[in-house]
């Protein structure tokens, strides 16, 4: 079984969310724990397709971005905690977004070349929803947490950066793969994505913990 | 091989650019967040800040009220002692006394004692009325400094006037609360330490800002000595002064009185 470096910093993020679920529960992020399992296992299927019996891993990777969508756009839905139209908008775009992305993976592009079209979406849900929750945080007086106190913060800048370096690389994608650029021998794509991967689940980690540390110093208060 | 080393060149250049680009653009994400957090931070402690003034102002307030409060009651128990609880002692002695007289006698005895009783009684309405002194937010600043003037003059401590200048108008509750407890220290310490013979009360309403100036003809102070010294009445005097953004300018002299005159814009 292949385990790479930055596969602990997902299984950490994981096991955090799963100690700290109450705590994570009272921020309303409880749904990290089936995010964080949908990560795990995905990518640790993708990084042993031989045992599967498997030729790649797109296939595991389509089914990971229908899933994925519609949690992080749950996850989302719950820490903006929209009301009236903006909360009714919200739930027509996410639900078109899921559409979407699985209507691609069942009659466009398929299960098995990767669903370019459907990560698209994925990303750039996962670009524009930490946007709003930052300005939200930044706009927002009533909050008394630190903004770099305050776990939602963390979770948005690592995603923020993880999906636009991940935006830029896949867009690059097919000519890297075309171009065969590597690096050592190693693809282009296997050096970049990982270290942004544990920066984002590291900071993933250090909000969990932040929720923890509020949610005592809250009820001690 | 030159073809592979060409290849590799490019390799090499496209890698860099991709590279560089990523950095560039974790760069201008990480300078934003930074930014947002420094200008978050900055606002939270402006926002602290102003919570710490208000309750600041509010404690203020309530310390003034309570002073007003305070001054009326010592102010009242003095009245008592040395004004109505005299003369009804000595109603009291007079009539004892008449029981020994004859007719006539007597019948000026209860005549005075009538008289003196009905001025005691005068004399408890006014002091029922000054107990509503520190209540300013329902008479209004001008009506309690005219109070306050009266009261002075009775007690014969002093001889008060009051000058007004302008059409009257209110500047705000607190803001009056606040000028009529420093009008108080400065009586105060008037009639502790100044000896003074007379006291000038002048209210000048400008279009724009009120202007309260006391004035008395006392010993007068060191002003040097008085601003260095620890909890002194003036220092009091001009921080509740700020407090409610009024200007204080103090002038005194050795024999010369004091003057404090408090200047106050219509719209602080």
């Amino acid at each position: 079984m292949v385990l790479s470096w930055y596969h602990f910093f997902e299984l950490t993020a994981f096991a955090l969310s799963l100690i700290f679920l109450s705590d994570l529960k009272k921020f309303k992020i409880g749904g990290y724990v089936a995010y964080l399992l949908l990560v795990c296992v995905t990518e640790l299927t993708a990084s042993n397709i031989e045992a599967f019996g498997l030729y790649n891993n797109h296939f595991v990777y389509n089914i990971y971005i229908v899933f994925a969508t519609a949690i992080s756009l749950y996850i989302y839905y719950q820490i903006l905690d929209y009301k009236g139209k903006k909360k009714m908008a919200y739930l027509v775009l996410s639900i078109l977004a899921v559409l979407y992305i699985t209507i691609n993976m069942f009659f466009v592009q398929g299960f098995i070349d990767y669903d370019t079209y459907g990560n698209t979406v994925n990303t750039s849900v996962s670009i524009i929803l930490p946007v709003l929750v930052l300005v939200k945080l930044f706009i927002n007086d009533d909050i008394k947490i630190k903004l770099t106190d305050n776990p939602y913060f963390w979770i948005c800048t690592g995603t923020l950066i993880f999906n636009l370096c991940d935006l830029l690389i896949l867009g690059l994608q097919q000519f890297i793969q075309v171009k065969k650029i590597t690096v050592g021998g190693v693809m282009l794509y296997n050096i970049i994505m990982p270290i942004f991967a544990a920066f984002l689940y590291g900071c993933l980690c250090y909000s969990f913990i932040l929720c923890r540390k509020l949610t005592t110093r809250l009820s001690l208060s | 091989m030159l073809f592979i080393y060409i290849m590799q060149e490019v390799d090499h250049q496209v890698v860099t650019i991709i590279v560089a680009v990523l950095a560039l653009l974790v760069f201008i994400v990480l300078v934003v967040l930074l930014l947002a957090v420094y200008y978050s931070n900055a606002k939270q402690k402006l926002i602290r800040e102003k919570e710490i003034l208000k309750t600041t102002y509010e404690k203020a307030i309530l310390q003034a009220q309570f002073e007003i409060q305070e001054q009326t009651l010592r102010n009242a128990s003095q009245e008592i002692h040395d004004n109505i609880g005299q003369v009804l002692s000595y109603v009291s002695l007079s009539l004892d006394r008449a029981s020994g007289l004859d007719e006539s006698s007597k019948n000026v005895v209860i005549t005075e004692s009538r008289a003196l009783v009905n001025q005691s009684m005068n004399d408890l309405r006014d002091l029922s009325k000054s107990f509503s002194l520190d209540n300013i937010i329902s008479n209004g600043l001008l009506p309690t400094i005219k109070a306050e003037v009266a009261r002075l003059n009775k007690s014969r401590l002093i001889e008060a006037v009051i000058n007004i200048e302008g059409s009257v108008y209110s500047i705000g509750e607190h803001q009056e609360l606040v000028l009529f407890r420093i009008l108080q220290e400065f009586v105060n310490n008037t009639l502790k330490h100044a000896k003074a013979r007379h006291l000038i009360i002048s209210l000048r309403y400008n279009f724009d800002r009120l202007t309260l100036s006391l004035n008395d003809d006392g010993v007068g102070f060191d002003f040097e000595t008085q601003q260095n010294k620890n909890g002194s009445g003036l220092k009091n005097m001009r921080a509740r002064a700020a407090l409610i953004g009024a200007e204080v300018t103090a002038i005194s002299e050795q024999g010369k009185g004091s003057q404090l005159i408090i200047q106050l814009d219509k719209a602080s």
